[in-house]
């Protein structure tokens, strides 16, 4: 479990939480410089019942309201969320052919359907506490799959 | 030889008329009011002049010369002229391009731009530069601009007038190579904020 500054890392599939093991990166990147990055290899997917469902979400037993929000790009699924001056980003590859991107509130959700010839996903989780509003983008950076440093 | 001055006359002020009618006065420059010329060509072509020329053959044919050096000088320095005129109308058209891309060209490390386009959401400079070559945030693995080009603008143009898919991104054919592998679309991203970032695709993957 990843336990970050704005609560835990959980991963659940098709409605199951699913243990998993993080691997922690480096902060600092050619673009970024951030407080916490890690990845977390979603593996054996299997679609089942039309598509299943990954979900990436932060459970911060509700001590305050999460607002994520899209922030994707080029290959790239990613959520942000902010708290005071706290931002979290949870990015995953995206424009995969038959895989759905959802973002909601607390969480990311995956949508993989029989189409998406997939078996494994990675997660990629970042986050800062900022001291100005130009650090916003550097989870993006760190978050982002294709920047695998 | 009369003959010969006579044909050189016709021809010296033939040709100053049609250099000057031919070319237009814009383009390599008014002979006709060019008073060395005009001293030159003119009376050439006057009764006076011919008659000098004709009744003194040698004379004739100095400023037969003298003419021919002047016409030639003129129409080289016309011809001058119009080259660096047409240097600098190239020049100024790319110094009123540059100009355009001035407020784009140096992307800001971070925070937000607007190009061109009113109306159009601003682009977040820090996710522009992914796909800007030199930019500090550049990404070379990702598409990219054509050098030298931050395409705020076709960012901006794409998110007014592109096709909105599935996934809330637009995608717009711009009708014009933006990208450096040839890509002729530009997608856009919208974030949280209100704020838009592209990049060059090709429009024939997202529109079908």
């Amino acid at each position: 479990m990843l336990i970050t500054e704005l609560g835990n890392i959980c991963f659940i599939i098709n409605g199951e939480v699913i243990q998993y093991i993080p691997i922690r990166l480096t902060n600092i990147g050619k673009q970024f410089r951030v407080d916490g990055r890690y990845k977390v290899e979603v593996k054996n997917i299997n679609v089942c019942n039309g598509e299943t469902n990954i979900d990436c979400l932060i459970d911060n037993k509700n001590t305050s309201p999460l607002n994520g929000y899209c922030e994707s790009g080029e290959g790239l699924a990613l959520i942000s969320f902010v708290v005071n001056n706290v931002k979290l980003s949870i990015g995953v590859e995206g424009d995969i052919p038959g895989v759905y991107y959802e973002y909601m509130k607390d969480r990311l959700r995956i949508r993989v359907t029989k189409k998406a010839s997939l078996k494994s996903l990675t997660f990629y989780i970042a986050w800062l506490t900022m001291s100005n509003e130009q650090d916003e983008i550097l989870t993006w950076f760190a978050a982002d799959p294709t920047l695998t440093c | 030889m009369h003959f010969l001055i006579e044909i050189l006359a016709q021809e010296l002020y033939n040709c100053n008329s049609s250099c000057s009618e031919g070319t237009g006065k814009t383009k390599i420059g008014n002979i006709d009011t060019n008073p060395i010329v005009a001293a030159t060509t003119v009376p050439l072509a006057s009764t006076e002049m011919g008659k000098v020329i004709k009744d003194n053959p040698i004379i004739g044919l100095g400023i037969g010369i003298a003419a021919v050096m002047a016409v030639a000088q003129e129409i080289n320095e016309g011809i001058n002229s119009y080259i660096t005129d047409k240097v600098k109308d190239v020049f100024f058209a790319n110094d009123a391009t540059s100009s355009d891309e001035k407020s784009t060209a140096k992307l800001p490390n971070q925070g937000t731009v607007n190009g061109n386009v009113e109306g159009a959401p601003p682009v977040d400079a820090g996710k522009q530069g992914k796909h800007v070559q030199g930019h500090p945030n550049n990404v070379s693995s990702k598409s990219q601009w054509k050098s030298g080009e931050t395409g705020v603008n076709e960012t901006q143009e794409a998110w007014q007038n592109g096709t909105t898919l599935k996934d809330g991104t637009k995608v717009w054919d711009a009708g014009k190579v933006v990208g450096q592998n040839g890509e002729t679309g530009v997608r856009v991203h919208t974030d949280g904020k209100g704020n838009i970032h592209g990049y060059p695709v090709n429009p024939g993957q997202y529109l079908k």
